[in-house]
């Protein structure tokens, strides 16, 4: 046990995501727990979507821990990181009158990075980016009949970044300047799930209110202020139940953020977004449940050459079910990004505890 | 051996994850990130020597060659001390060195003071004859020769020392400078008794005998030469200071330090250097220092990103600075600096602003 947390030491030592974070408000993430992500990411059928699932016997709790290793390559330089973190959180009660509500909180941009210049002279640059944007999501779901439910959430984005830009010598660190950014913003999203026999369609759309940075530089004492208004995200999903055990999605989510206005004007940073995933889930023996999923995602950020950054990735999954507690549920993703000359292949383990609590009012009875 | 695979493992993994490859550093759209370096040269020189009070200095040195003369002057308090039934007066001096060196005391005159220099009795009063007003009554004589060196004094010469503003060592020529520790002492004996007198004042003063060339530069202690310099060093506030170092290249061959190991200091000046000349007032805490070790350090830099930074913060207080060895009285040294195309540049690296993720 000691030798396997001393291997592993150096890797909880690092902390990093894609190096395409420095740009915009960085990375989008994507993936919320290790259900959703085993199967290619499909939102409608997640529960950040307030209107799923159509039906909610029992109260969920999920916390869920991610684990990437990334691989980058730029033309003959290469480097590899690792990351871990808790980055979501979600409950989701039954009320009355086939309601539920749901509390969560997830990174919703990272801007975490770890980036060496090239060496000029005796000198180079360490630029490491930490933090990003967060969401505290308020939901309401009701369901009108057993084949047709709403959705509602508020979601409260704040967060804030850290730049430390630190100019060195191989002995010495010579100076830094540290860039803070706090982040705030708004965004209410409606969403629809019905069910037409074996079929279940879902669609969402989320709007934001303009999203305000405030950024500080350290050695200058300089504050900047920014508004960025982000324009609609729309999410579409299928999900066919061919059997019992038998499952297929496809999921679509579009992000028009072409149209991302900074200080009202439009930035030739920023393009259309859209993720396209397909995710199939059945039954090993009819015992075991086992997950597959692909998705092809366009970021909303194109890469310093003007192409778009893109990203594959193909999962799997599975659950272990916790007598009395719920489900342990495992993803591991193997994603290929690239964007101009820049190529990341990543790994991320996703580990999700679902809580599956029924509440109930036990009644004391004598003589137990 | 499986803990050796472990260990291969590990400092494996290290290594990958403490490589430094500039991967994505282009996809920061970041404008440029770069960095600076120039390199200027001062548009005002001057090198000059002064008279400088020793009185702080932790030793006193005594000595006489074709470079210095120095001489050590003591006060005791004996103005309230018994005179009746002295049957011995003794002078402890305490040298830090222990080789065989002579000279002589006698008793000084004029009223003087820790600022005393070999000019200057006090901060405003004159010797009359520079190097210390003594009466030429011979009040002791000796060899020193082990670390704690006791001088007896003829106890007829009692009143001429009660009546005297101190003592004077004046030292026979040698070509070595001796250094005594600042806690001599005068011992009043009284049959089997004794009563001992610690100094109230103890002081060097020092003379340079030599001449310095003209337009040469030079840095010294114990007489003190300073060289003055002024850049014209301009640079906007957006931008930072990474590095700074001022380049000096020694002439060893025309220089003179009994210490392999000297210190160099800058100091900042508080007022236009023509207007007053040598008395320009300067902060007398040194902004940059650097050791140096002789004779193998002849080309050197001192970092001095601190002074850049003050002058870029306020450029309207560039006055110049100071050159000097530090402390400035200390054992009597100077370094000749070669007046060649490497000396005196300052050499600096600064950096843009960083820009923000939204620009």
């Amino acid at each position: 046990m000691r030798r396997f947390l001393l291997f592993f030491l150096p890797f909880f030592l690092t902390n990093s995501q894609s190096f395409f974070s420095t740009r915009g408000l960085g990375e989008e993430v994507s993936t919320f727990d290790a259900y959703q992500s085993s199967l290619g990411k499909n939102y409608i059928f997640s529960y950040e979507n307030p209107a799923f699932p159509l039906e909610l016997k029992n109260t969920i709790t999920i916390g869920n821990i991610n684990q990437q290793f990334l691989f980058a390559q730029e033309k003959k330089d290469k480097r590899l990181l690792y990351q871990f973190l808790i980055d979501y959180v979600k409950i989701v009660i039954p009320g009355f009158y086939q309601t539920n509500f749901g509390l969560g909180l997830r990174r919703r941009f990272t801007q975490d990075f770890d980036i060496y210049s090239e060496t000029l002279g005796n000198y180079f640059w360490h630029i490491i980016g930490r933090g990003g944007i967060n969401s505290l999501s308020f939901c309401l779901g009701k369901r009108i009949k057993d084949f047709l439910s709403f959705g509602l959430s508020y979601n409260y984005l704040f967060g804030g970044s850290e730049e430390i830009w630190s100019f060195e010598t191989e002995e010495n660190i010579l100076t830094q300047e540290t860039i803070f950014g706090q982040y705030r913003a708004s965004s209410y999203q409606v969403s629809i799930l019905g069910k037409v026999g074996n079929l279940q369609i879902g669609s969402s759309g989320e709007t934001f209110l303009p999203l305000r940075y405030q950024g500080y530089l350290s050695l200058s004492s300089e504050t900047t202020r920014k508004e960025i208004k982000i324009p609609l995200v729309f999410n579409l999903g299928f999900a066919y139940n061919l059997n019992e055990y038998r499952k297929f999605f496809f999921g679509f989510n579009f992000k028009n953020w072409r149209a991302i206005k900074l200080e009202g004007k439009e930035s030739p940073l920023f393009t259309d977004g859209f993720l396209i995933s397909l995710g199939a889930s059945d039954y090993w023996k009819e015992k075991i449940p086992f997950r597959i999923g692909y998705a092809e995602n366009f970021w909303y950020l194109l890469s310093r050459s003007g192409r778009r950054i893109g990203e594959s990735s193909l999962t799997f999954g599975t659950s272990i079910k916790i007598p009395r507690f719920g489900f342990f549920d495992l993803s591991l993703e193997a994603l290929y990004r690239r964007g101009g000359k820049l190529r990341e292949i990543a790994t991320k383990f996703l580990f999700s505890l679902r809580f599956d609590e029924a509440w109930k009012i036990r009644e004391r009875r004598w003589g137990y | 051996m499986r803990d050796k695979h472990w260990l291969i493992l590990f400092l494996s993994s290290l290594f990958l994850f403490c490589q430094k490859s500039p991967v994505g550093f282009d996809e920061m759209e970041r404008g440029e990130v770069s960095h600076f370096q120039e390199t200027i040269l001062p548009k005002e020189t001057l090198s000059f020597g002064i008279f400088y009070p020793c009185g702080s200095a932790s030793s006193l040195f005594l000595g006489k060659n074709e470079k210095y003369e120095s001489r050590i002057l003591i006060s005791f308090p004996l103005i309230d001390s018994q005179r009746q039934n002295i049957t011995k007066v003794i002078l402890w001096l305490y040298p830090n060195d222990t080789f065989h060196y002579h000279f002589r005391i006698y008793p000084l005159t004029t009223q003087w003071s820790g600022d005393a220099t070999w000019r200057m009795a006090s901060s405003d009063v004159q010797w009359l004859n520079p190097g210390g007003d003594f009466l030429n009554i011979l009040i002791g004589e000796g060899m020193v020769q082990k670390d704690s060196f006791p001088l007896e004094i003829p106890i007829n010469l009692l009143d001429t020392i009660l009546g005297s503003t101190g003592l004077i060592l004046i030292p026979e020529v040698n070509p070595k400078i001796l250094s005594f520790k600042k806690t001599a002492r005068l011992t009043f004996f009284y049959g089997d008794k004794e009563r001992t007198f610690l100094p109230q004042l103890s002081t060097s003063i020092i003379n340079f005998l030599d001449t310095i060339p003209p337009n040469s530069f030079n840095l010294g202690s114990g007489y003190v030469f300073r060289t003055y310099l002024l850049y014209p060093f301009l640079l906007e506030k957006e931008k930072k200071i990474a590095e700074g170092e001022l380049l000096l290249s020694l002439d060893l061959s025309d220089s003179y330090y009994l210490r392999d190991t000297l210190e160099i200091a800058v100091f900042q000046l508080k007022e236009n250097f023509w207007t007053r000349r040598e008395r320009t007032a300067y902060d007398e805490r040194p902004i940059a220092k650097k050791t140096v070790i002789l004779p193998n350090d002849t080309i050197f830099s001192i970092p001095i990103k601190n002074l850049l930074e003050n002058w870029q913060k306020e450029p309207e207080k560039n006055f110049g600075v100071y050159l000097s060895l530090y402390p400035q009285s200390q054992f009597p040294s100077y370094l000749r600096i070669k007046n060649d195309t490497l000396s005196f540049r300052i050499r600096f690296t600064y950096i843009p602003k960083v820009r923000e993720r939204f620009p």
